[in-house]
């Protein structure tokens, strides 16, 4: 009889798992359990079968047991809930989390009821129900009961309370048990129900918040396409200008912004907030509110003036740098400003990609960078503009790293090399059809991954037309041996300027053209000499030694008679040298002779003069390693000497701009500008 | 570089018009070989016939200078052309070296300085 009612027992109490779906433990909780058992009954048999000690002293040991059991079961448990709080089954979670609570007090029962077997204890009966009693409140435990009200009963009947003669002590527990039954099923039934609702609402709940959600981003995309990235409109026959950008997620963390003063002079503004979405708009939007407003203010202080593209990076540092650091977000931007009317170009670069310039004069494009750091990184406000020559023909475009960055099947980024090769071999092109083809090669060639980033390009072409500048170009030996030839070609060509400014550019140009000759690679060099040896220079290279012995030096015989030089590499088909001055009259580009591989032999330096009646730039090319040029010292010391640096603080110190770009292959410029104006250097400067 | 002696005072007269990067091994060797003959002269740089120095020129400049101060001589320089007062003036050479318009005003100095 006792062994009939103890099996059922536990048969009633495992059928719970069975029927729960939970079989996938079930396996588990028998580890789980036959651990408790084996370790509460050789315990028990020790402790208190033996020494006929009563059943309460062997309570505490089931009550470990069970904890015991508690623990080795709950790590499944929790993760089968894990698991399954995946799919969409809301309720399934739920009871396996009743389950973990109801294991242990169903296992003690089990216990209790081998202790009444062991013992043949008539005291166990009622205090077993007592025990249970309270969890039949616990809204937690409450599924337990399926299960553990049949142990139970079980207890009671091994107690003695269903067999012999009726005692009163039995009406008792059977009036416990019953009552017990009524509340458990009341309990789960309004519980299962209720958790049934309210899965239903959550889920409901979730689904309109996340249809809201959706509409409001569609929204907010279309706010920012129609009003925060504005289609540039037409700024004149000057300048041409489109812009396209791709947001990856709904909203865009790109962002750009035009302002035409003339229908030659343009302000870009094109930036990347850290993040992507809603969040990286709206910071992109307020830094673009920003600009405009500092823009306006300068403008009235200056009364009417424009204020310099640092003077108005400046004042946005002011304005939303500080909150930007609060945030730990931190924004990279060009602005740049385009006078196609004074033929430059000055911007400053804040840790934004380079701006690619395809430069029409030698048919090649040079990847422009800028030396500020991302606005929000530091709480320093020390902005320098840069600035280079543009001329008519130009193209200059901007963008975003979700272009270079867009990987192909292979993992293989697209790399800004082929922007640039794009660029050079679609120049001809509008900037309509440019940034299209730029866009559509990018995505042929992602199309395995999609753009994973937001993505921007801005293109501008400067319309074809005369030049408003006058350029002489002229090439020498890559060695410091033609330093001194150097400085006798710019005082020719700087014959009519005041001493002062001579003496500005001079050194500037002798100190960045040394730098470039001893940072430039070694391979570089070799070849200068090489080929000087050969004689495959021409003329146009002469041997180091021969520079340095020779014509090449001291008596500046070298580069007065012009001749050696400008017949040696530029000649590609003879017209470009007549009178060496290679670009002046911009024939040199329009039949695409002079270009890249054709004109610059190695171990060669190209020198170009460029002047405007507002300035004068220098631009040095060469093929090298990269020049290590990040920021000079603000102002030469003359007593950290002879330590480093000085070369270059002096060219910082002596110019009013100083750039390096990097072309195709291993060619490199350096784009020294000199302001004509002493008030608009001194303005720049201060 | 030619040399010329005044009263104990030396007085080294460049004769490159630029002193840069193409010159500076020659120029530094030449001006390092009167500073180490001179002992505890005085020196005189004379740069009239010099229309350009980089800093590779000035850097031996004050290379020698500071070996001098060390050794409790002196270097002064005269005769300094506008391109050349342009680089001095940006690097405000004035507060380390004293310069002189002229050779003569240079020597005026440095003499009375060593009647004292």
């Amino acid at each position: 009889m006792r062994a009939v009612a103890a099996g059922q027992a536990v048969a009633a109490s495992f059928s719970l798992f069975s029927r729960r779906a939970v079989r996938e433990d079930a396996a588990r909780f028998a580890l789980a359990a036959a651990v408790a058992f084996a370790l509460r009954g050789s315990l028990g048999l020790a402790l208190s079968y033996g020494s006929g000690i009563s059943t309460f002293a062997a309570l505490p040991l089931s009550l470990l047991a069970a904890f015991l059991s508690f623990r080795l079961f709950r790590p499944a448990a929790t993760a089968a809930a894990a698991a399954a709080a995946g799919p969409s089954d809301a309720m399934f979670p739920r009871l396996l989390d009743n389950l973990v609570f109801s294991l242990p007090v169903a296992l003690y029962s089990l216990l209790a009821l081998a202790d009444a077997l062991a013992l043949g204890a008539a005291a166990a009966s009622p205090w077993a129900l007592l025990v249970l009693l309270p969890s039949c409140f616990d809204y937690g435990a409450s599924s337990l009961f399926a299960a553990a009200l049949p142990a139970g009963l079980g207890i009671a009947a091994a107690a003695g309370a269903f067999s012999g003669a009726p005692r009163p002590g039995d009406a008792m527990t059977v009036a416990l048990a019953l009552v017990a039954a009524a509340l458990v099923r009341g309990a789960r039934r309004k519980s299962l129900a209720r958790d049934y609702r309210e899965d239903i609402e959550r889920r409901e709940r979730e689904r309109s918040l996340s249809t809201m959600r959706d509409a409001e981003v569609e929204i907010a995309a279309r706010i920012q396409r129609s009003l925060l990235l504005e289609q540039p409109a037409g700024i004149g026959e000057e300048l041409s200008l489109e812009a396209i950008t791709i947001a990856s997620n709904a909203v865009d963390g790109d962002f750009y912004g035009f302002i035409p003063y003339s229908p030659s002079s343009v302000d870009i503004l094109v930036g990347d907030v850290m993040g992507k979405g809603i969040p990286a708009a709206l910071l992109g939007a307020a830094l673009k509110g920003s600009f405009f407003r500092s823009s306006l203010r300068l403008i009235v202080d200056a009364r009417g003036g424009l204020p310099g593209p640092e003077h108005l990076v400046s004042a946005v540092h002011d304005a939303v740098v500080p909150e930007l650091m609060d945030l730990d977000s931190f924004a990279t931007l060009q602005y740049a400003r385009i006078d196609a009317l004074s033929s430059r170009m000055d911007f400053v670069d804040c840790g934004h990609t380079p701006i690619l310039h395809y430069d029409s004069s030698l048919g090649i494009c040079w990847s422009v960078k800028g030396t500020d750091l991302p606005l929000g990184f530091s709480e320093e406000n020390a902005y320098a503009a840069l600035s280079l020559p543009i001329e008519p023909g130009d193209r200059l475009l901007f963008y975003s790293d979700g272009i270079t960055e867009a990987p192909n099947g292979d993992g293989e980024l697209f790399g800004e090399e082929r922007l640039s090769d794009i660029l050079t071999a679609n120049a001809a092109l509008e900037p309509r059809e440019l940034v299209r083809r730029i866009l559509n090669t990018a995505m042929f060639f992602s199309s395995a991954n999609g753009f994973r980033d937001d993505v921007t390009c801005v293109a501008l072409s400067i319309a074809r037309s005369p030049s408003r500048t006058v350029r002489i170009g002229r090439d020498f030996p890559f060695a410091v041996e033609c330093l001194p030839s150097i400085r006798a070609f710019l005082e020719q060509v700087l014959s009519d300027k005041d001493e002062v400014f001579v003496s500005r550019v001079l050194l500037a140009t002798v100190e960045s053209a040394a730098n470039a000759i001893s940072h430039g690679s070694l391979s570089v060099r070799a070849d200068a000499v090489a080929s000087g040896d050969d004689g495959v220079g021409d003329g146009g290279l002469l041997p180091e030694s021969e520079a340095a012995e020779g014509t090449g030096s001291a008596d500046g015989a070298y580069s007065a008679d012009g001749t050696c030089t400008a017949d040696g590499t530029c000649t590609a088909d003879g017209t470009c040298t007549a009178d060496g001055t290679c670009t002046a009259d911009g024939t040199c580009t329009a039949d695409g002779t002079c270009t890249a591989d054709a004109g610059f032999a190695r171990g060669s330096l190209r020198l170009e003069c460029v002047r405007s009646p507002l300035w004068t730039a220098i631009r040095i090319i060469y093929r090298g390693d990269p020049f290590p040029w990040h920021r000079a010292p603000s102002s030469p010391d003359i007593e950290s000497l002879p330590a480093g640096g000085l070369g270059r603080s002096l060219m910082a110190a002596a110019a009013d701009s100083v750039l390096h770009a990097a072309g195709p292959g291993d060619l490199k410029l350096a784009c020294i500008f000199f302001e004509q104006d002493e008030s608009a250097a001194k303005r720049r400067r201060a | 570089m030619k040399i010329e002696s005044v009263e104990g005072i030396k007085i080294a007269v460049p004769e490159d018009e630029h002193l840069d990067a193409s010159n500076r091994e020659l120029f530094k060797s030449q001006l390092e070989a009167v500073a180490s003959s001179s002992r505890t002269e005085r020196i005189i740089l004379d740069l009239s016939g010099v229309r350009f120095i980089d800093s590779s020129g000035l850097g031996v400049i004050m290379t020698v200078l500071k070996g001098l101060r060390a050794s409790g001589s002196d270097m002064v320089a005269c005769g300094i052309s506008k391109p050349v007062r342009v680089l001095f003036d940006m690097v405000r050479l004035d507060r380390v070296m004293s310069t002189f318009p002229t050779r003569a005003e240079a020597l005026f100095s440095l003499l009375r300085n060593k009647a004292e």
